[in-house]
Parts: structure tokens; C-alpha cells; sequence
């Protein structure tokens, strides 16, 4: 919805609301002018042609008093907008103005409001409308007004429930803390976020008094008869349905065509409130759901056994081994990493292209992550290091084949001698929990909160081992006495609620575990993690993969992490990869000027005196990646060759490859 | 800066929850903040930095103690009392996505702290708005946007200059920098700095990134649990620190450095410190 133009010109070239606005135009005009629709008068009685279908005389045939149609229905449309106008004001007016107040300030006030809606809603609207006729005949304006009442006890609990959802935002704090008033918050923070809600609301009151004001004059109690109304014209079609049933086609839909007219308004003026400013939280929401059932439009091709890669700077062709051979240990971080004989992940020139948004202003598919390479060893904790929005996550969930938003994978990804780019359901099955492990950021999401903790870890065992009950069982305790967990039974006993951050944590990496995973693919596993809780996890990821000989790929935008636990790392920006090497290279001889800048960054490195050195701008988001290097505008070192073409990942030395031109200049001190 | 602290917080002690199942999120803690000083509160979660944040700004009604701003008891302000004291105090949240109103323009978002000042027209608030703009280093026709067309760091900074448009004389900023990416961090703590210094506001940071209050900061205090364990000198506490739990924060921070960073490690994986509750109160603070 972030398209070029104005809301409204927008809204008006959807072809429905376009005819929505049309037919209640007409209605409008009729209800002012109806003289300007039809020259005859709507009590003119042309009794040879009573009950007679569409003619040029009468475009929409006769009642049975041999009244033009038409007519009717022109003139009967002032006073059943009139009516409509009437319940809507008295619904949205009571409504707001009630729900508005219980929803803020609370207390006695949402007491009383709130038993008053009760009442509202429990007392029988047609029966105490009937009441009303008796009392007032025929008068519309006072049953409209009644009905418009019973009508707003919906409107104030939305009001009410919305409200109260505002109030807690930050937001009204702020506004409270910049000394505005209780009226001055409720005009300008909760009402212009109520306004798409409430003409939602009022469209729908608009359509149900429609229908009721119908109902009632069907039922007798509208106008007297000369007096012409759409619910009248109903009546009168009713009598005569089975000798003429043509008669009930006009009032029936032009009463059928405003209502939907109503409710179609309704929903494109709340587009239109709000259009301006809820396109960012469309995108945020986005950003959140990685796809389960994902569309994958490359075609499955064949594993193949034998590796046969693209020539690629980071070393040879890598060989993909069975994973039944020994595994070499690993040595901790040695300066200039050899080659990688032996790769468990190889992954090679990943790009993840998110599809077209047709309608939502994107025309063409967005590139989110270009160009990936990445190798993983047996055993090896490789991070995978960027701000938000450089791609990481894509390129860690897009290995597990669940890139969001049904994003299009191209490329390669080789596992253990399989290409995971094309791998079937069936070669999935293998892969994702058995041979690759995923711990999300926040453990909660991956851990169903109304299953207790053992019940799940066993339920993952039996499905990736095949494992028996009892021995499961067994297996569970081992895993969360594996993962830190003290009291593993009563552990397995809790429901995920009742663990702390870091607990949960801890038995999110025993559910990664359960398969007896060789890579494991944490993404942010700390951030949301107090630092002692983080020391404890980190300290985990590392004697796990040290004793299992397990592989992680560590996604993190913290350095420090890096540090702690990587043996190489590898620095994504703006979905590239512009510098891999190992750890200890990337603190002691970063090459790329944004590794060095985001270095020098940190408070951790800078010498207290003085302003913090910084990286000018911000991350480009994908689409707006300039063509040459995409780091160039906010480069101190950038210059013209930067600019003209895109900079390929070069080799420098054993294990250390750098997207830049000038990877041998020192940085300007910033 | 006259004898008396611009901000003096004494013995405060909020309690939250309702009365049976209340629980103490501060306890007893004292504090003071001079004019052009940044004092630093540093802790984890649950450790009450962020009630006292909220305490004093009077979004938190407090169970004791006592809170002077320029010698004056504002522990039990009133609607009227606060809206003035508004003037003078100024939150900061820490995330820039929801302190902003997203159907608001930047410019209504802004002129809000000047809306009920004396003797402050239209024709001045624009300007006061435009020049607050200024100085966070964004173009005056950021007003006529939506906060959802700008990234997190240019939010904060819009948080920023509302906060700072009525000129306030005490800046309290809750983990202002920690929801923000790396490059743009130091932007925001430079900007932090460069504004203390031309405009001379005490600035109360609460933060949990040890190095990053450091940096900010004159003076650090550091709370577990609601209590106050250890303060001082900021440089002094990150450097020598005294209380095993400021010790053991330390620790734990990963510093960007393999060869510190897998030594810290593999001592914390030896003997991590003690979860449980601080023995005692310390007479450290």
C-alpha cells in the first residue's frame, strides 16, 4: 500500500468502490432532487398500467396501484438515508463517546459503561423498536434513534477494548511526559488511531439500520402508505408476489446495493485513514512470518555426489564426504585457516529474491541476500555477522530451505554431498532436525505452550531417532542434563511458561539437539538474553560443539560473541558478504573499511576520551543497494572504481576474502 | 549547580504488583544527578533500573522514600505538579518504534512539550521544532513525515529532539542506544554527548551494556535486584571493579577481542557466579 499518488486517487481505481461511490451518488441525488431522476410524481396513480413489467413509460414497471417504480424508489431514498443518517450519528456518537472514556480512564467509569453496553446489548432490539412505533407511528427519526442506541453497545466495547490497547503504548507516556492534558492525548494520539475502526463500525451500523428501517416499514410501521418508502414498496411487492413477481426486484436491490455499497465505503475509507502511515507496520508484520509451507520454484535437481562447484575465491572446489567418515577435530582458531578439505556446508552464490507485491507498490521481485558464499567444516563455529536487514537471517533460514515470504532460493547449498537448493520433501526429512539443528531467538516461538517440556523433546527424539518410548524418555533427561539444566525431571515436567529466558533457551538448544544434529544454525540465540544468561548459553554452544563435534552456524550482530566462540566469521552487508576470515584475522587485520568501521565502533575498542568513531548513514534497505560497492556512500575510502561496477569477493590470503577494491588502505581515522 | 543536586533520589522504594502479591522492585536506592553530569545505572532485567526511571518521571507510583528535583518533592505529584514539572524533565524510551505515534505527523509528535507552555506561539514552536530537529541532525521537513518513513536510528533521534525541544534541565534516556544496530549506536552516544555538552542538561542513563556507560558516563551505579550494589567513578567502577557482581557483569560482557573474549569464557564455564540473590546488603554503595 506505499504505491505512488494520493490515498484517495488510488482507492478510486479499484473498480468496486468506484461503483459503490457511484450507486450511493445516485442515491444521494435522489434523496435531494429526486425530480432531477424521474418527472413523474410518486403517488400518480397510472391505473391501466398497474402491475406492469419495465416500459418506456415506466423504466421499472408499476405497484399495483399502477405507481411508477422508479419514482417510488427516488422519492422513498430521502427518508431512508435520512434514517440512516440518524442511527449512525446517535450509534458513533454514543459509541465513541462512551467507549472513549471507559477505555481510558478506567475504573468506575468502565464499570458503569460497561453494564450499561450489557444492557444495551441484551435488551431485544425489535421488540422495543415496536414499542417505539406504537408509541411514535410513523415517525422515523425517533424509532432510527432508538435503533441507533441499541446500536452502540457494539461500538463502545470496540471503542472501549481499542482504546485501552492505546493507552498502554508507549506513545501516550511520551505524551503524558510532554505535559499534555487527558483531552489533549485523547484528540491527538487515540482518537486518529480509533478512526479506521470506527468508520468500519459506523458502515456496518449504516447497513444494519438500512435493513431494520426496511424491515419495519415492510412490517407496517414505516410511513403511512401514499407516502412512498423503500420497506413500503417491499410490503406492497410481498401482497402481489405470486401474480407479479417483478415488482419485488427495484426496492429489493436498491436496498441489497446500499448496504453493500455501505459496507464496501466503509472498508476503503479506512484504507484510505490509514494508508498514510500503516505501510510500515505491513512491512514489519511481514518481516516476522517465515513461510512453513514454503513455494519453491527451483526445480529439484538431482543430488549430486560428487562436488562440482563454481570456481569460487574461498578455495578449491570443495569435496562433500560422506558424513559416516571420522571427522577431523578441529583445532581451535589457528592464524590463516587451511583450506577446507573437508566441508560439511558449502554453500555458493545463494541469492534469495523475495516476490513481486503487485498492489503493494513493488513491481518486480526484491534480491535480499546476492551472491552468498559461505563454507562450513565439521565441527566449526562460524559466525555470520551484520546489522538488521543485511540479509543474515534470510541466508541462515534460506539453508533450512525456509526463506520468508515465500522467497525464490538460487544457487547452491551442499550438505553432506547433497544440494539442499532442489532437495525433496523426502531428503528434507533427513536434513532438517537430524542432520541440521535450529535455535531461534526468542525459544518461546519454538515451543508449544500448552505441551510440557518433556513431552515435546520426546515426541522430537522418537520422530528423528525412532527411538522407543522408555528409551526416549531416557534420552530427554540426558539432553536437558546436556544442556545445563539442573534438575532435568522436574525440568521435563514444566510447560514452557514457567521456564525463565535463559532455562528456555536451554531447552530450545536441547530440542535442536535431539536429532543429534552436525550442524547447528543458531540465529541470535543470546540477544534476548541477559549478559550473565548469554555467557551461560555461549558457554553451552561451545562445549556442545566441542564434545559432539558438532558445526554451528552462529547468526549475531555482537563482535563480542564473535570473539567468544567463532573460529571464523563471516561479515554480511547489504546482502553480500564483504570479508570471511578467520576470528582471529578479523580483530587483528580487518581488510573491508565496514568490518573496520564496526570495529572501531565499538565502545568495547575505543579509548574513553573523545567521540566514538562512526560510520556515517545507515544501512541501505534492499532495492535502494547502489550498483558498485554497496558500502561506497557511506565509505571514508570510496572512490570512483568503487562506484562504476559491483566489487567481486576477492582472496586475499589463506582464508581471507574481502569485497573491496582497496582492501590494502588504511582508513582514514574517523 | 548550588549545594543541592538538580535530581536527588533518597531511599526510594517502589513496590509493584497488586498489595498481597506486590513485589519489590527497588529497594532503598539513593542516586543524585548534578547539572551537565551523566550518571550511568547499570543492571540486568529485574533489576529495577527501569521502575526507577519510571518512578521518577511519575509513571509509577512509588511506596517510599523521597524524589527532589532541584530540592523540590516531586515523590507524590499531582496531574497539575507534573505537567509543569514536564518542563524541566524529559523520558527518552528505549524503543523508537512505539514511542512514536505512527499516525502522527513528525511535526505534531514534536511541538507536543511546547503545546501548553505560556507564551510560546505558534510562529515560535516552529521554529523551537525546526532548530530541535537541527540539532539531531535531521532536515526541517522531517515534520510533514510519518515516523514509519524513517529507520530506527532516525528515530531515536526524532525521540531525542522531542525530549529536548522545551529545553529540559534533566534527560532521563532508558536504554536509549540498545535496540539500535551497531553503526548507528555510536552516532546516537555521540549525539548523546555533543548535546550534554551545548546544552548542559543532567543526563540520568540507564543502560545494561557495561562499555557503553562507560563511555557516556561520569559516574556509574550499579543495581542488582533492586538494590544498589556498587557506584562510583565510572571509569573507576569499569576498570577496578569492587562488588563480585559488578565483577561478575563484567565477566560476562563478550569483548570483542578472541583472545580475552575465550579466556573470560572458559573461566565463566569453570565457575559461573552466583544467580541467587546478593547475600546481604553491601556496604560498598
Amino acid at each position: 500500500m506505499s504505491g505512488p499518488g494520493p490515498a484517495s486517487a488510488r482507492l478510486l481505481r479499484r473498480p468496486l468502490v468506484l461503483l459503490a461511490l457511484l450507486w450511493l451518488a445516485l442515491v444521494l441525488v435522489c434523496a435531494l432532487h429526486p425530480e432531477l431522476v424521474t418527472g413523474r410524481d410518486p403517488v400518480d396513480q397510472d391505473l391501466p398500467a398497474a402491475l406492469s413489467g419495465p416500459s418506456a413509460a415506466h423504466p421499472l414497471g408499476t405497484d399495483r396501484l399502477g405507481q411508477d417504480l422508479l419514482s417510488r424508489l427516488a422519492y422513498g431514498a430521502a427518508g431512508t438515508l435520512w434514517g440512516v443518517l440518524v442511527a449512525v450519528l446517535t450509534a458513533t456518537v454514543v459509541g465513541v463517546g462512551l467507549g472513549l472514556l471507559a477505555g481510558y480512564l478506567g475504573g468506575l467509569v468502565d464499570a458503569l459503561v460497561g453494564r450499561l453496553a450489557d444492557l444495551l446489548f441484551a435488551l431485544p432490539a425489535i421488540v422495543i423498536l415496536l414499542v417505539v412505533v406504537a408509541v411514535f407511528p410513523g415517525d422515523v427519526t425517533i424509532a432510527m434513534l432508538t435503533f441507533g442506541l441499541l446500536l452502540s453497545s457494539g461500538l463502545i466495547r470496540v471503542v472501549r477494548a481499542a482504546t485501552r490497547s492505546t493507552r498502554e503504548e508507549l506513545f501516550i507516556a511520551a505524551a503524558r511526559l510532554a505535559g499534555l492534558s487527558t483531552p489533549q492525548i485523547l484528540r491527538r494520539h487515540v482518537l486518529p488511531r480509533l478512526r479506521g475502526l470506527v468508520i468500519v463500525q459506523a458502515s456496518l451500523v449504516a447497513a444494519v439500520a438500512l435493513v431494520m428501517q426496511a424491515s419495519l416499514a415492510f412490517l407496517g410501521f414505516g410511513p403511512p402508505p401514499p407516502e412512498p418508502s423503500w420497506g413500503g414498496m417491499i410490503d406492497e411487492a410481498r401482497a402481489v408476489i405470486v401474480r407479479h413477481p417483478w415488482a419485488l426486484f427495484p426496492p429489493g436491490l436498491a436496498v441489497a446495493l446500499t448496504v453493500l455499497s455501505f459496507v464496501l465505503l466503509g472498508d476503503a475509507a479506512r484504507d484510505g485513514a490509514t494508508a498514510a502511515w500503516s505501510a510500515t507496520k505491513l512491512a514489519r508484520r511481514r518481516r516476522r512470518s517465515p513461510g512453513a509451507g514454503v513455494a519453491r520454484t527451483t526445480a529439484p535437481a538431482p543430488a549430486h555426489p560428487t562436488g562440482s562447484a563454481p570456481a569460487h575465491p574461498l578455495g578449491s572446489a570443495p569435496a562433500h564426504p560422506a558424513l559416516s567418515t571420522p571427522v577431523h577435530p578441529v583445532a581451535p582458531p589457528p592464524a590463516g585457516t587451511p583450506r577446507h578439505a573437508d566441508t560439511l556446508l558449502s554453500v555458493r552464490q545463494l541469492s534469495v529474491q523475495l516476490p513481486a507485491r503487485p498492489g503493494r507498490g513493488a513491481r518486480t521481485g526484491t534480491t535480499v541476500v546476492s551472491d552468498v558464499d559461505l563454507d562450513v567444516g565439521p565441527g566449526e563455529i562460524v559466525g555470520l555477522v551484520g546489522e538488521s536487514g543485511c540479509g543474515k537471517t534470510v541466508t541462515a533460514l534460506s539453508i533450512l530451505g525456509l526463506p520468508p515470504g515465500d522467497g525464490r532460493i538460487t544457487g547452491s547449498c551442499h550438505f553432506a554431498g547433497v544440494d539442499l537448493v532442489g532437495a525433496t520433501d523426502r531428503q528434507w526429512r533427513t536434513v532438517r532436525g537430524r542432520r541440521i539443528g535450529y535455535v531461534a531467538q526468542d525459544p518461546m516461538v519454538s515451543l508449544d505452550p500448552t505441551l510440557r517440556v518433556g513431552v515435546q523433546l520426546a515426541e522430537a527424539v522418537r520422530r528423528h531417532t525412532g527411538l522407543g518410548r522408555r528409551p526416549a524418555r531416557a534420552r530427554v533427561l540426558a539432553l536437558l542434563r546436556d544442556v545445563g539444566l539442573p534438575a532435568p525431571e522436574t525440568a521435563a515436567r514444566r510447560y514452557p511458561h514457567q521456564l525463565s529466558g535463559g532455562m528456555a533457551q536451554r531447552v530450545a538448544i536441547a530440542f535442536a539437539l535431539a536429532g543429534d544434529p552436525d550442524l547447528l544454525i543458531a540465529d541470535e540465540p543470546t540477544t534476548a538474553l541477559d549478559v550473565t544468561r548469554q555467557a551461560e548459553i555461549l558457554a553451552l554452544l561451545a562445549r556442545t560443539s566441542r564434545d559432539r563435534r558438532m558445526a554451528v552456524l552462529l547468526v549475531t550482530h555482537d563482535l563480542g560473541v564473535v570473539a567468544a566462540l567463532c573460529d571464523r566469521a563471516v561479515v554480511m552487508y547489504a546482502g553480500q558478504v564483504v570479508e570471511s576470515c578467520p576470528v582471529t584475522d578479523l580483530f587483528a587485520r580487518p581488510r573491508h573499511p565496514y568490518t573496520r568501521g564496526l570495529l572501531a565502533a565499538d565502545p568495547h575498542r575505543a579509548s574513553r576520551s573523545g567521540p566514538l568513531p562512526t560510520i556515517s548513514g545507515t544501512v541501505p534497505a534492499p532495492g535502494d543497494w547502489p550498483t558498485g560497492c554497496r558500502f561506497a556512500p557511506r565509505c571514508p575510502l570510496a572512490g570512483e572504481p568503487c562506484r562504476r561496477a559491483p566489487v567481486p569477493l576477492d582472496r586475499l590470503g589463506p582464508g581471507h576474502a574481502v569485497r573491496c577494491v582497496r582492501p590494502d588502505e588504511d582508513r582514514v581515522a574517523a | 549547580m548550588t549545594g543541592q543536586p538538580l535530581l536527588a533520589v533518597h531511599d526510594l522504594v517502589v513496590d509493584l504488583g497488586q498489595r498481597r502479591t506486590a513485589t519489590r522492585a527497588v529497594d532503598r536506592v539513593s542516586l543524585t544527578v548534578a547539572a551537565g553530569e551523566t550518571v550511568g545505572l547499570v543492571g540486568e532485567s529485574g533489576s529495577g533500573k527501569s521502575t526507577i526511571a519510571r518512578a521518577i518521571l511519575g509513571l509509577t507510583p512509588v511506596t517510599g522514600g523521597r524524589i527532589a528535583i532541584d530540592g523540590v518533592d516531586v515523590t507524590h505529584a499531582g496531574r497539575r505538579q507534573r505537567r509543569a514539572l514536564s518542563r524541566d524533565v524529559q523520558l527518552v524510551f528505549q524503543d523508537p518504534f512505539s514511542s512514536l505515534n505512527p499516525a502522527r505527523r513528525i511535526g505534531d509528535s514534536l511541538v507536543e512539550p511546547l503545546l501548553n507552555r505560556r507564551g510560546v506561539d505558534p510562529v515560535r514552536r516552529r521554529t523551537l521544532v525546526a532548530e530541535a530537529l537541527g540539532r539531531v541532525g535531521l532536515p526541517a521537513e522531517a515534520v510533514h513525515r510519518y515516523p514509519g518513513q524513517f529507520s530506527g536510528g532516525q528515530r531515536q533521534r526524532i525521540a531525542l529532539a522531542r525530549a529536548l525541544v522545551g529545553t529540559p534541565r534533566l534527560l532521563v534516556t532508558d536504554e536509549p542506544v540498545s535496540a539500535l544496530d551497531l553503526s548507528v549506536r555510536a552516532q546516537i552516544i555521540n549525539l548523546l554527548a555533543d548535546l550534554q555538552a551545548e546544552l548542559g542538561f543532567g543526563h540520568l542513563f540507564i543502560a545494561h551494556d557495561l562499555a557503553v556507560v562507560r563511555h557516556l558516563s561520569h559516574r556509574m551505579v550499579v543495581l542488582h535486584q533492586g538494590r544498589v550494589v556498587e557506584s562510583g567513578d565510572a571509569e573507576e567502577v569499569y576498570r577496578r571493579p569492587v562488588h563480585p557482581y559488578t565483577r561478575a557483569l563484567l565477566a560476562a560482557v563478550p569483548v570483542p577481542d578472541p583472545g580475552r573474549a575465550r579466556a573470560a569464557l572458559a573461566a565463566f564455564a569453570r565457575q559461573p557466579p552466583q544467580a541467587g540473590p546478593v547475600p546481604g546488603r553491601c556496604s560498598i554503595s
